[in-house]
Order: structure tokens, then sequence, then C-alpha cells
């Protein structure tokens, strides 16, 4: 099937397309799907090994899968890897930093995001779709999550988001919880499936917008949050 | 001289522990019904050279802290003994 008879919602002709990388760990599965779906929403997008990475990207990509097969916990051994020091540099240089399932494991055992998510209750790896309801947080990725639910699929075994009281107290009223599940398909506090660091910037997504983002698997509710993060970049040149 | 290091890895008791209910479950299917406070961890065992038990033990400690236990969800132990090469 030729992909590009899909409508897309791409860059216009001779826009300066905004560069994001898609950052590979031994065992990262999700990638294709993540590379496919910032294509389709107007980004330039690369496929790399963590070691290849280096500043200048506007968006680097953590995407899902199992990295170093999930060795110690989730998202650890990743985390402790010295090629994920670039991304955070350029995060701090403004770029915009985005933790899928794994990679939100891997931002928070960074110590990047505050929290810990820990094997599903009931115990269990569930994939299906979920309704993610958006809690206008701040920052980009708040804004591109936009206002509607969305129908997002979740696919983990560890998602069960928590935080001390005083760190979800800091979440709530800083507005940095991006979203929520409507039903409670993991046992996370206050239902969390994602969140954000003090800049907006850096975020962690348990559920998967990349694969909500292609017309012929009958959903693009994630098409339009990549899209609408590309024009938050287009927003800042 | 050669130290053995056994550093034990649970999760913080007042976090529900899933994996331990279902392991508790399982047991009792088995007629192991009086189990209770089950906790499911891991175990990191190695060997090394080191001036002292002391300072093995820091060590093992700083390992724990800094990648092998997440200090937000798990807690951890660390005994440290000499290391007697099996007799041949």
């Amino acid at each position: 099937m030729n992909a590009e008879a899909v409508p897309t919602f791409g860059s216009q002709p001779g826009e300066k397309r905004p560069r994001a990388a898609v950052v590979l760990f031994p065992g990262t599965n999700c990638d294709r799907e993540t590379y496919h779906a910032l294509t389709r929403a107007g980004w330039q997008a690369t496929r790399l090994w963590a070691s290849e990475v280096d500043v200048g990207y506007d968006l680097y990509v953590l995407p899902g899968g199992f990295s170093y097969g999930d060795y110690l916990r989730p998202g650890a051994i990743a985390a402790h890897r010295p090629q994920l020091g670039p991304i955070l540099r350029a995060a701090a240089e403004g770029a915009m930093v985005l933790g899928i399932c794994n990679g939100f494991q891997i931002l928070l055992e960074a110590g990047v995001l505050p929290g810990v998510l820990l094997p599903n209750e009931p115990v269990g790896f569930r994939c299906r779709a979920e309704q993610i309801l958006p809690q206008n947080a701040q920052g980009p990725f708040g804004r591109a999550l936009g206002k509607r639910p969305l129908s997002w699929p979740i696919a983990h075994a560890a998602g069960r988001f928590w935080a001390e009281d005083s760190e979800l107290d800091t979440l709530w009223e800083h507005r940095r919880v991006l979203a929520v599940y409507a039903d409670d398909p993991n046992g996370s506090v206050d239902r969390i499936a994602g969140i954000c660091d003090p800049s907006g910037r850096i975020a962690g997504l348990m559920p998967h917008p990349e694969r909500a983002a292609d017309r012929r698997l009958g959903n693009v509710d994630g098409l339009f949050f990549f899209q609408r993060l590309r024009e938050e970049v287009a927003g800042h040149v | 001289m050669k130290v053995q290091v056994t550093l034990t890895v649970e999760p913080q008791p007042q976090l529900r522990d899933p994996e331990a209910e279902a392991v508790t479950v399982a047991l009792a299917d088995l007629g192991f019904d009086n189990v209770e406070a089950m906790h499911v961890g891991k175990i990191y065992r190695w060997t090394e050279e080191t001036p002292s038990l002391a300072l093995a033990e820091q060590r093992a400690e700083e390992m724990a802290r800094r990648i092998l236990a997440n200090p937000v969800s798990e807690h951890f132990t660390v005994e440290v003994h000499p290391y007697l090469e099996a007799a041949s």
C-alpha cells in the first residue's frame, strides 16, 4: 500500500521541518512506528543508536521496548549509560525530550522525572486501547495533548506510577501531570499516565501515541499529538 | 583480602507487591496456606579483592544507591564475609 495515499499532517512545501531523534538502546522495539508517526506528522526524524546521539535536535524520543532486556529494573541500565548525557544537555538548551513507555521508565530511573513505575496491579502485561484524559499541563507536551479525551494503546507490565505524597502534590500544583487514564488499567496513583519535568520540556508517557498514528489502524489521536508538538517547535523558531 | 558480598534488594514494605501476592496465592493452591507478608526481591552476590570488609560494604552500598536498587521503591541490605576458596 502506498503510504502517501493516506492523508498526512506534514509541513508545507518549503517549510523547515524540525528535527527529531528516535534514540535506540539494545532492546528498544518501538522505534520504527515512532519514526513513522513523527515523519507523518511533519518531523524530519532520524533513528539512531544512543551512542550516536548529539545535541542539535529539537526533539529526542526514547521509544518503548525492553532496553537491556529490562534487566535490574525496566529502564535502569539505559538510565545509567553515559549516552543520556547529550540528550539532557540538549534539553537544558531548549530541546524537548519524550520518553514513551520504556522511555518513561528510563527518565524516571535517571532521576530526570520523579516517581517510579511499579509492576501493574493486578499483576500482568496489559495491551489494549485506553482512554487518556489530558490534564491541561504546562509546557509544549501539555499543549500538544490538547483538551479532549484521546484513545491511545497501552502495552506494559510495569506501568503503575507511584510517587511520594509530597511529590504528587508538587506535580499537581505545578500542572505537571500530563494525562490520566479514564479507567484504572494498572493501579497508578491518581490514575496518572504521564508527567513532565519543571521546565515542561521533558516528558514521560506510559501509553503509546505512536501506535495511534495511522488511519489504516483506525486511530490518529497520536498523530495529532505529534503534529501539535511540531507546531510547538515552529512557535519557538 | 578476598570477600564475598551479598546485596539483597526488596520492595519497600509500604508498597503493594502484586508479584508477591500472586506467589502467595500460588503457594496456597499447593497447600502452603500459612504464608504471610511475602516479599519478592533480588539477591546480587559477588566476590572482590578489598583492603577491608568495611570498604567493601561501603562500596556495595554505593552500588545499590546508584544503580542496583531504586531508593524510591526498594530498600537493600549488604552482607560482607571473608571469602575462602573451596579447599581442593
